[in-house]
């Protein structure tokens, strides 16, 4: 181990860190969205959307990530390359940026897993919460905004956040599609000097601190979420 | 000033409550008692519209809700009448005590939130609760945690305020300083409403006393008649616990008094 190339591999690896934390927001976001169009369609008394819905989340679940990704990564130039030519557009589908494929594949991939979240949090608001709220007189979108929502909030956001950390780790399998995250980078850093060893262990110490760091503020912010639920001894 | 007109509910095949008759005047204190599981609960969430009745009909002076009213507007008007203080407290949990009064006035009558804050800061002050705005629910007592919901529920002013066993999960000490703060609000002449199992309470504050039993009123009239003089053999039969209780506990002090002579001879 060469304390010199483990030190340069980390500061190559520092430089790819804010690329990878934005990603994994932008599928964050990207998935909450998706999760909440999931979330409500699934609450639908349609048989067939419900079915559609299922559908969609069993297959996003029972395959695994790097699969969608790969699928993505050589079908999307394909889909484009038929939209193109059916309307004339000029897309230029055979030099695609692999982050296409990463955002789609990803985002597709965690709103199956965001949506069951978003279920989890609106069930865990107590009856006796929108109850309360109805016999005092709120209608029903006053309840839901001024009650259920917050209180959901509340369960959700901690949830999102852990998920973040998990996202940051993930983002790994991307190197597949030559997209550089902080792994990829790694391995790119071990092709020059062919030392591996330094630059995996940066890549290990960068990713620990990050989760380190992320969880704890997570933590707080969790906490501070959930102050009403402590009990204190007065 | 509130009729509860021949009101019929059924859970599937067993009927709750089976053709209620009510009517509660202006500043009166209407007491329901009888057995556990006899439909005091449901005929409370009935008058709330919390349930909707499979026949009759609930009216608050001109206002009119039947088993058929389908009106949101009319039946969210009617619930806007009333105030319900459930058994549980069901206080909201993500809010302060202060923004539990707060919220509903700025919500439902459309109160600005410094006039509502102040009624709430009053309103703490009356149930003697000044300390604690800016305590969470669960960091108070279960006694506590009823006295905010019963200002919560009067900050909306309501004709009429409904208890649902408010003193059910609270101890005789937590359940006295509950009682206390009802008996404040019924000599303010807001009506009342209120199922409970505290048959001394219930005498000292009706002006009417209700026995229900499966569904129906068996005997109703004010707390002598009902407690001292029931015409029904059910309704004496169930009192009788409360009165050999009552009578054991006139004997008890004597026993007392008897003891404490006693004593004194001894000295």
């Amino acid at each position: 181990m060469n304390v010199n190339i483990f030190t340069h591999d980390l500061r190559g690896i520092w430089l790819v860190v804010p690329d990878t934390l934005l990603v994994s927001v932008a599928i964050l976001a990207l998935g909450i969205v998706l999760g909440m169009i999931l979330y409500v369609l699934q609450q639908r008394n349609n048989f067939i959307i419900r079915s559609i819905c299922r559908l969609y989340v069993s297959y996003f679940r029972g395959v695994p990530l790097l699969i969608h990704l790969l699928i993505f990564y050589y079908g999307l130039p394909v889909v484009l390359q038929v939209i193109s030519t059916a309307f004339n557009l000029h897309i230029n589908y055979e030099h695609l940026n692999p982050i296409y494929a990463v955002l789609l594949s990803y985002t597709m991939y965690s709103s199956s897993f965001i949506s069951e979240i978003i279920r989890g949090s609106f069930m865990s608001v107590g009856q006796d919460q929108i109850e309360a709220a109805t016999a005092l007189g709120y209608s029903r979108a006053q309840a839901f905004w001024k009650i259920k929502l917050p209180q959901s909030l509340n369960e959700s956001v901690p949830k999102f956040l852990n998920y973040y950390v998990l996202l940051i780790r993930q983002l790994s399998l991307a190197f597949m599609v030559s997209f550089v995250d902080i792994f990829a980078k790694a391995k790119l850093e071990s092709a020059i000097n062919y030392r591996y060893i330094e630059s995996f262990c940066a890549a290990a110490v960068v990713y620990w601190i990050l989760c380190v760091v992320l969880t704890f503020i997570f933590k707080k912010y969790e906490n501070y979420l959930r102050r009403y639920e402590k009990v204190v001894v007065v | 000033m509130l009729k509860v007109d021949s009101i019929v509910k059924k859970f599937g095949s067993k009927t709750v409550l089976n053709g209620i008759n009510l009517s509660v005047k202006q500043g009166e204190v209407v007491t329901l008692i009888g057995p556990s599981g006899t439909g005091k609960t449901t005929l409370l969430r009935s008058i709330n519209l919390l349930e909707r009745a499979d026949e009759g009909s609930v009216s608050i002076e001109d206002l009119t809700v039947t088993n058929a009213t389908k009106d949101k507007k009319k039946i969210l008007d009617l619930r806007r009448k009333t105030a319900m203080v459930f058994q549980q407290y069901n206080l909201f949990k993500n809010l302060k005590v202060i923004d539990n009064i707060i919220q509903p006035q700025v919500v439902v009558k459309g109160v600005d939130k410094e006039t509502a804050r102040r009624r709430a800061i009053e309103l703490l002050h009356q149930v003697g609760l000044s300390d604690f705005a800016d305590y969470y629910p669960v960091q108070l007592s279960g006694g506590q945690q009823q006295r905010v919901s019963i200002a919560r529920a009067l900050g909306l002013d309501p004709e009429v305020i409904l208890f649902d066993e408010p003193t059910s999960a609270l101890d005789p000490e937590l359940s006295k300083e509950v009682l206390n703060v009802i008996k404040q609000v019924a000599d303010t002449g807001i009506s009342i409403i209120l199922a409970t199992h505290e048959m001394q309470f219930a005498e000292e504050i009706s002006d009417q006393v209700i026995f229900m039993e499966k569904g129906n009123i068996v005997e109703q009239g004010s707390p002598r008649a009902i407690f001292h003089n029931a015409q029904n053999e059910r309704t004496r039969e169930f009192l009788k616990n409360y009165q050999q209780y009552v009578s054991s506990d006139e004997k008890k002090v004597e026993v007392d008094k008897f003891e404490e002579v006693e004593r004194l001879k001894v000295i």
